[in-house]
């Protein structure tokens, strides 16, 4: 199957490398194609799989296949989408690997059908290390589309003997767990640059199911979705990952240093704005904001622990 | 060409429509398993039915227990013929029947006499001023506004399907009326069985060319049947109507959360259409909301909505509109007023819930005209998908809520109640709603200033969303001071209930029927208005 890739980036590779591994075929769109070709040559060290992969800077090129996945930063989906609304036909998929919210609160799905005729759409996440991906290491993924011939096409794309995608009608599940990703990381990040110990990083990480599903519910979701693939799977590898960037600006923060990392901070804004938007309650996410406006993390930590006791199902 | 003959649906034999209807039926559910459809279908139908005296409706009974004895022996041959004949009995009565002349003969004489009955004007002054060469015309009372130039060229160009806010049981005369009125094609429509007993309903359903809905039929057979007429109704490019809010609002709110049953047929037509190469395979959807200063059946339906069993008074027999008298004081009454209704045509949409332009093309976010058949079809192919086609409606039926919200208009009764529960909030802030509606008549009693100061505060909200395009104001709401929106509300409460929602007196306003008014207020319930003035504070 061909599939069109929209982003040149470590992402938009990496989905790249999972559909050729699948037997298909990828054609990558990039701002800056050279640079997209240079790097999955790079990457291909001779591999004939690397044959079906090519990088264009021609939109519409990567806009015929009947599959498109989208991997490009939250900030860049509605204008990117605008470019594409012309040359989308209404038979089109467009599934996306983006994690986190645009800056209104709206997902990705949501900016795609505000900016496109498309209908079709989805989103697909999942524990993928992008190097061990490109290694062909195993792994799963799960995509979420609210139309299920949607899910088994992108489910036709990518699986293959190295990884298993499992589907699901609650994208929005999907999304939220996407976007809870960041403040998770951030803050996994601060509890090992404060060297505190591994059972509160077990806390975060439970809680944050907790979080996530009251936002997947509050926007119409399903709370289970977050303790799949999508949601605790991916923060799994996240958050125990130091090289991730999210982890390493939130160690910083720990030693004293100032948060480096202008996108993670815009998109943990967004996620409480949301929040406070529906009257759901995200402590966590509304502890690494503070934190980065300014507020001690010690104090911060401390706060959260006094809260009030409650009953864990809440 | 149907627009010009004026009728809902060409002659058709009757016969022809049943035959055909029980086909599909049978064709729809054969894969199930047949017995225990036809079983459920009869146990429903008995627990329905069991305390009847109704003669036709036990020899219907006897019928479905002698279908359910043959159940256990039937061969898969015998299962079918079972189903075919549930299926023609429900296909007759929902077809019912149709005469050309005597609709074409009710479609000229209605209006005159719409006309006539309605005036605030005795009939003989009206004949006097018809000689004269006065136009017998409702058109200074009920007011079409929103896209109806477009909806008009839409009829020519595919199967429009007109989907309406439903707040009285006389939506449907008033729409006939508007419809007529403009030189819009009249249109067929489900109502419910029950209104088929009332002389005056039953009238003017004929000229709209109703069929039959049964509501307390729940059995899938039935439901199957229904949704099959449907259907073949928009394949045959015959313009319908549906409320899909289902029944009357019960609470005064706008309806966004539609039923989607009948919704989706359009769907299936519009597929049906594709697969048979139709000429005009295309199927609109025409939102439309119809806003009334005051509302004939208000007392009853808000009682219904605040008892608990409610729920089960699902179908209301006895309510205002049974009684013809009340029906006639109600029309004279909102006569008398200006404007008293509105009905918005609003933005046409395609089965997929995208706009539609007067050409008939779906238009993409953009703007851009496209062909929206890629949402069903696959290398050229017609490709069956219900989970699909469940969710295209779903997305339709967000956007036709979207619309009932944004083309309702707010007169000024609906601001002045919600200004007085506004009002009790601000003084209640920690009784909900319905602890609030048992309060005494001196906490519901506030002064002249307090209660303009809200109208005040609301309209200013009020002209923000609409400016928006989130909702449209009437005339008073939009031009008037709140004092003068206050007396006109006032004036208007005064004509009809039998208490009066508001009242002023004693130099102060009063919630006198608290119910009554919250079913007005709820009009404005849905859109994103400021919490109320904190007590003591006048709007600057």
């Amino acid at each position: 199957m061909k599939v069109g890739i929209l982003g040149g980036g470590m992402w938009g590779r990496t989905v790249a490398w999972r559909v050729a591994n699948a037997g298909g075929e990828a054609v990558v769109w990039s701002r800056t194609p050279s640079k997209a070709g240079k790097a999955l040559k790079k990457e291909s060290g001779g591999d004939k799989r690397g044959k079906r992969i090519s990088a264009t800077g021609d939109l519409v090129r990567a806009l015929e296949p009947e599959l498109v996945l989208v991997a490009v930063p939250p900030a860049a989906i509605r204008a990117l989408m605008k470019d594409c609304a012309p040359h989308l036909t209404p038979s089109q998929s467009v599934v996306h690997v983006v994690k986190g919210l645009e800056a209104g609160g709206a997902t990705v799905t949501q900016v795609i059908e505000a900016e496109t005729l498309a209908l079709r759409t989805g989103a697909l996440a999942g524990p993928w290390a992008a190097d061990e991906l490109r290694a062909g290491e195993d792994t799963a993924a799960v995509v979420g589309s609210r139309l299920q011939s949607v899910v088994d096409l992108t489910i036709e794309a990518l699986a293959s003997p190295q990884v298993r995608v499992y589907g699901t009608l609650d994208v929005l599940g999907v999304e939220v767990g996407g976007a809870m990703r960041t403040p998770l990381a951030i803050a996994s990040g601060l509890i090992q640059g404060a060297g505190l110990g591994r059972s509160l990083m077990a806390v975060l990480l439970t809680r944050g199911i907790a979080e996530a599903a009251r936002l997947a519910v509050a926007m119409g979701g399903d709370r289970t979705t977050v303790s799949g693939l999508s949601g605790i799977g991916d923060w799994m590898l996240t958050c125990t990952d130091r090289k991730d960037e999210l982890v390493q600006a939130g160690i910083a923060v720990a030693a004293g240093k100032p948060f480096d990392h202008p996108e993670g901070a815009a998109r943990v804004r967004t996620l409480v704005g949301l929040a406070n938007s529906r009257g759901v309650d995200l402590p966590i996410a509304g502890a690494v904001g503070a934190i980065l406006d300014g507020v001690p993390f010690q104090d911060v930590l401390g706060e959260l622990m006094r809260r009030e006791q409650r009953p864990e199902a809440e | 060409m149907l627009r010009r003959e004026g009728i809902a649906r060409e002659p058709i034999d009757d016969r022809q429509v049943i035959d055909e209807l029980v086909q599909r039926v049978a064709s729809r559910l054969d894969g199930d398993e047949l017995d225990i459809l036809i079983n459920d279908c009869c146990f429903k139908e008995e627990k329905r039915l069991r305390k009847t005296k109704d003669e036709a409706e036990r020899a219907y009974l006897e019928r479905l227990r002698s279908a359910r004895r043959r159940l256990a022996w039937a061969s898969k041959d015998e299962l079918r013929s079972i189903l075919k004949s549930i299926a023609r009995e429900y296909a007759s009565e929902i077809h019912g029947h149709f005469d050309e002349k005597t609709y074409k003969t009710a479609t000229r004489v209605m209006p005159k006499g719409l006309a006539l009955l309605l005036r605030k004007q005795a009939p003989w002054a009206m004949l006097r001023r018809s000689l004269k060469g006065d136009k017998l015309s409702l058109s200074d009372r009920i007011i079409s506004s929103g896209q109806i130039d477009v909806f008009d060229k839409l009829v020519e160009k595919g199967t429009c399907v007109l989907v309406p806010t439903h707040l009285s049981n006389l939506d449907s005369p008033v729409i006939g009326f508007a419809l007529h009125d403009r030189g819009l094609p009249p249109m067929i429509y489900g109502a419910g069985i029950n209104l088929f007993t009332n002389w005056l309903l039953s009238y003017f359903m004929d000229h709209l060319g109703a069929y039959k809905v049964d509501r307390t039929k729940k059995n899938t057979i039935y439901l199957t049947t229904l949704k099959e007429y449907s259907t073949f109704s928009l394949e045959r490019r015959w313009h319908s109507l549906f409320f899909p809010g289902g029944t009357r609002s019960r609470s005064g709110l706008v309806e966004t959360k539609l039923k989607k049953g009948l919704m989706g047929t359009a769907l299936d037509a519009y597929q049906a259409n594709l697969r048979a190469g139709a000429e005009t395979p295309r199927v609109f959807f025409i939102p439309a909301t119809l806003n009334y200063h005051l509302v004939l059946e208000a007392e009853t339906l808000i009682d219904d909505h605040l008892q608990e069993a409610g729920q089960s008074r699902y179908i209301i027999a006895d309510d205002e509109f049974s009684r013809p008298d009340k029906v006639l004081g109600f029309v004279r009454n909102m006569m008398a007023m200006t404007n008293p209704v509105e009905i918005v045509f609003g933005q046409p949409l395609d089965p997929f819930g995208n706009p539609v332009d007067a050409d008939g093309n779906s238009l993409d976010p953009q703007g851009r005209p496209f062909d929206p058949a890629g949402y069903v079809m696959r290398d050229g192919e017609v490709v069956a998908d219900e989970q699909r086609d469940h969710e295209y409606t779903r997305r339709l039926a967000g956007a036709i809520g979207q619309a009932f919200l944004d083309d309702t208009v707010v007169f000024d009764t609906h601001v002045l109640a919600a200004a007085m529960h506004r009002r009790l909030e601000a003084h209640h802030p920690n009784l909900d709603v319905y602890r609030r509606l048992l309060l005494g008549l001196d906490s519901r009693r506030f002064t002249t200033p307090e209660v303009d100061a809200e109208i005040g505060h609301m309209q200013a909200a009020l002209k923000v969303l609409a400016a928006d395009g989130r909702i449209r104001l009437g005339a008073v709401v939009a031009k008037a001071t709140p004092q003068d929106l206050r007396v006109s509300a006032l004036k208007h409460f005064a004509r009809y209930h039998a208490t009066r929602a508001v009242w002023g007196r004693e130099g102060g306003v009063v919630l006198e029927d608290p119910k009554l008014a919250l079913y007005y207020a709820h009009r404005l319930a849905k859109h994103p208005l400021p919490p109320p003035l904190p007590i003591g504070r006048r709007q600057s």
